[in-house]
């Protein structure tokens, strides 16, 4: 997330810059792409924002030799990107007028009807039609119109005056209110202005609806990363910083879910600013995406999270399998004759369930059944999978299980993948627009295995093999499945053969 | 058989532009008009032209002069990675190519997720395709739409 979008400052304005789709996830309430075009110019006369376009830029469009580029170009050439739709540009709304509303002499908290003081260029700034909670809390339309020290205070209201409803009382969306308020105390002024996109009801019925995945995940001190669900996600939302701003997210969803004092609160508000100092608001707002879109998926992947098992923890250890031939010696092993047949008629009993576990009718072409195999099945000789091939012993509990592991964190990531998939769907979103994104996000996560260092490779190679450096383009997709319904499927199949051979799929 | 002579291909390498294919020599060559729709798509592997692309109800492989209906029983077709060698393999009938693998010099790869093959190496999507009667279905109705040359 951090190599696909650029967040540039300028005065209260924070501009984004990402490539086709990078910004597609980002609530159309917080974008406004005509001004965001405007701006760019402006924000590249800053040398900070110029610095941080080359970064991006390098990245991004690694065949264009950036040590030849002055600045003057590489502005000319983002205003192109722009005009030829290789880049979005979108301008964050501000969150409260350049000069404040003056303060009413006496005013400490400002109740609904009292601060439509209009004027405010936020779109989440409203009528009032955003009331939330069932028990007194205020109106975001009011709340957003107020410098950070205004908002604190009109917590402290909340909570210290007399006669002031305990914290017990208040419905999740006001506790919500209340942290996001104490917690832009807390950050940057210049992270500050983009903090209404966390205000917005849709954001706080986001966090609302995390809260049970917060609860359920493996929260311990070190053991958060255990979890390797949310892990995954997180790092792909945005690497390690993201793993540890996800961390302060979900600490600060349980803190809010048992809050009983205004000090829980404050917590809460610490841990929420520190993600947001991480990551940004940005970073927080595709984190809630991220793994909203993975609560959404058919097996309820968030919602149930399970805590690791003693297997499941051993199957996270195991490293993927590397592609050297010393490598695949080392997981071709002789088989353990004594133990197989035991674990292999577990094994065979588990085939097809768990989370990702399906049936086939009939075994694969390619298989063979075999009493032996971990799974009962073993490739047919001279097929795609054969041990002969350098391939595992699928009669081999260990080696199989290496496979398994690499197998399931397939399964999750293509689970999310058809979860988005749908959830577009269900917004209206067309076919093409779907596989256009999906071929974009699929390369995204291809090129994340990589290490920095090689990326210079795989980009050459892209760009030699699909005349797009990142990967196969949609076009090139497209030829080859015909529609995009076709390609959407393509992207979202797993193999079945593997599966059987991996007790992820079982034979009727 | 070669009832028709010439058809149109997406030319996979680096892009997907159109180019002519001439059926009975196996030969593709660029100069279709851009906007017409492909019949097939195509790449060049080892030299040879390998084509895959619908004809009537059918949908044929080609690999230089020599091509197969995949709807016929008689077309074997198998593909796999040698690991110890990093070699790879696709057979069609009597016909072998053995190739050096795609993953060969990349260090992300992940043998464990075969999918990653049609992506990468041209020939895993024709075996994919071979694989598949419903896909095979969908892209006859979408590619036998298109005009022949």
């Amino acid at each position: 997330m951090r190599e696909s979008i650029v967040e540039m400052h300028c005065g209260e304005e924070v501009l984004l810059v990402g490539r086709h789709g990078a910004l597609s996830h980002l609530p159309p309430a917080i974008r406004d792409a005509e001004r965001g075009s405007v701006s760019l110019g402006r924000a590249l006369a800053s040398p900070e924002n110029m610095r941080k376009l080359r970064r991006y830029w390098r990245l991004a469009f690694p065949s264009v030799a950036m040590s030849r580029c002055s600045d003057r170009d590489l502005a000319r050439m983002a205003e192109a990107a722009v005009r030829n739709r290789r880049l979005h540009v979108a301008l964050l709304r501000r969150t409260w007028p350049h000069q404040p509303p003056p303060r009413q002499p006496g005013r400490k908290a400002v109740s609904a009807s009292a601060a439509s003081s209009g004027g405010s260029a936020n779109p989440l700034v409203g009528s009032g039609r955003h009331t939330l909670g069932k028990t007194g809390s205020v109106m975001l339309g009011d709340a957003t119109d107020l410098t950070p020290t205004e908002m604190a205070a009109m917590v402290r209201e909340d909570t210290e005056r007399p006669g002031a409803d305990p914290v017990t009382s208040w419905s999740m969306e006001r506790r919500f209110l209340a942290v996001i308020r104490m917690a832009i105390e807390e950050v940057p002024s210049e992270m500050r202005n983009t903090m209404a996109a966390l205000l917005s009801p849709d954001s706080i019925a986001l966090m609302i609806g995390l809260m049970a995945v917060a609860a359920a995940a493996n929260l311990t001190p070190f053991g958060w990363a255990a979890d390797a669900v949310i892990l995954g996600i997180a790092y792909a939302a945005g690497g390690m910083i993201a793993v540890h701003a996800a961390g302060n997210l979900f600490r600060c969803f349980v803190a809010v879910q048992n809050a009983q004092t205004k000090t829980d609160l404050e917590h809460a508000a610490e841990l929420l600013a520190g993600a947001i100092v991480e990551i940004g608001v940005i970073g927080v707002m595709a984190i809630l995406h991220r793994f909203s879109k993975g609560s959404e998926g058919d097996a309820g992947d968030m919602k149930a999270v399970e805590k690791p098992t003693r297997r499941s923890v051993e199957e996270q250890k195991v490293r993927r399998p590397k592609s050297s031939s010393s490598e695949s010696q080392q997981v071709h092993k002789p088989p353990a004759k004594e133990q197989a047949p035991k674990k292999t008629e577990a094994a065979s009993a588990e085939a097809g369930s768990g989370k990702f576990g399906y049936t086939v009718d009939k075994p694969p072409p390619d298989l063979e059944k075999n009493p032996g195999g971990v799974y009962g099945y073993t490739p047919k000789k001279g097929s795609q999978f054969d041990t002969e091939k350098g391939w595992p012993d699928w009669t081999d509990p260990e080696a199989v299980a290496k496979a398994r592991a690499t197998r399931l964190e397939y399964h999750q990531g293509l689970a999310n993948e058809k979860a988005w998939v749908e959830a577009q769907r269900a917004a209206g979103k067309g076919e093409e627009s779907i596989a256009r994104e999906l071929v974009d996000m699929r390369n995204k996560s291809r090129l994340s295995h990589y290490k920095p260092e090689e990326l210079e490779k795989v980009y050459a190679k892209n760009l030699k093999d699909y005349g797009n450096p990142l990967g196969p383009s949609y076009e090139s997709q497209l030829a080859k499945y015909g529609t995009p319904q076709a390609v959407i499927e393509a992207a979202t199949r797993s193999n079945r053969t593997m599966d059987v051979l991996t007790g992820v799929a079982k034979v009727k | 058989m070669n009832d028709v002579k010439e058809v149109l291909v997406a030319d996979l390498d680096g892009g997907a532009s159109v180019a002519v294919l001439d059926v009975e020599s196996g030969i593709a060559h660029a100069g279709a008009v851009g906007g017409e729709t492909p019949n097939g798509n195509m790449r060049v592997v080892l030299g040879n032209t390998v084509a895959l692309y619908a004809e009537g109800e059918h949908l044929f492989l080609q690999i230089g002069g020599r091509r197969w209906d995949l709807a016929d029983p008689a077309t074997v077709i198998s593909y796999g990675h040698d690991l110890n060698r990093k070699t790879t393999t696709l057979q069609v009938g009597d016909l072998r190519l053995e190739y050096p693998a795609w993953w060969r010099d990349d260090p992300a790869y992940d043998p464990f997720i075969p999918e990653l093959d049609e992506d990468e190496d041209y020939l895993a999507y024709v075996y994919s395709v071979a694989q598949q009667p419903a896909l095979q279905e969908n892209l006859i109705k979408v590619w036998s739409a298109a005009a022949t040359a």
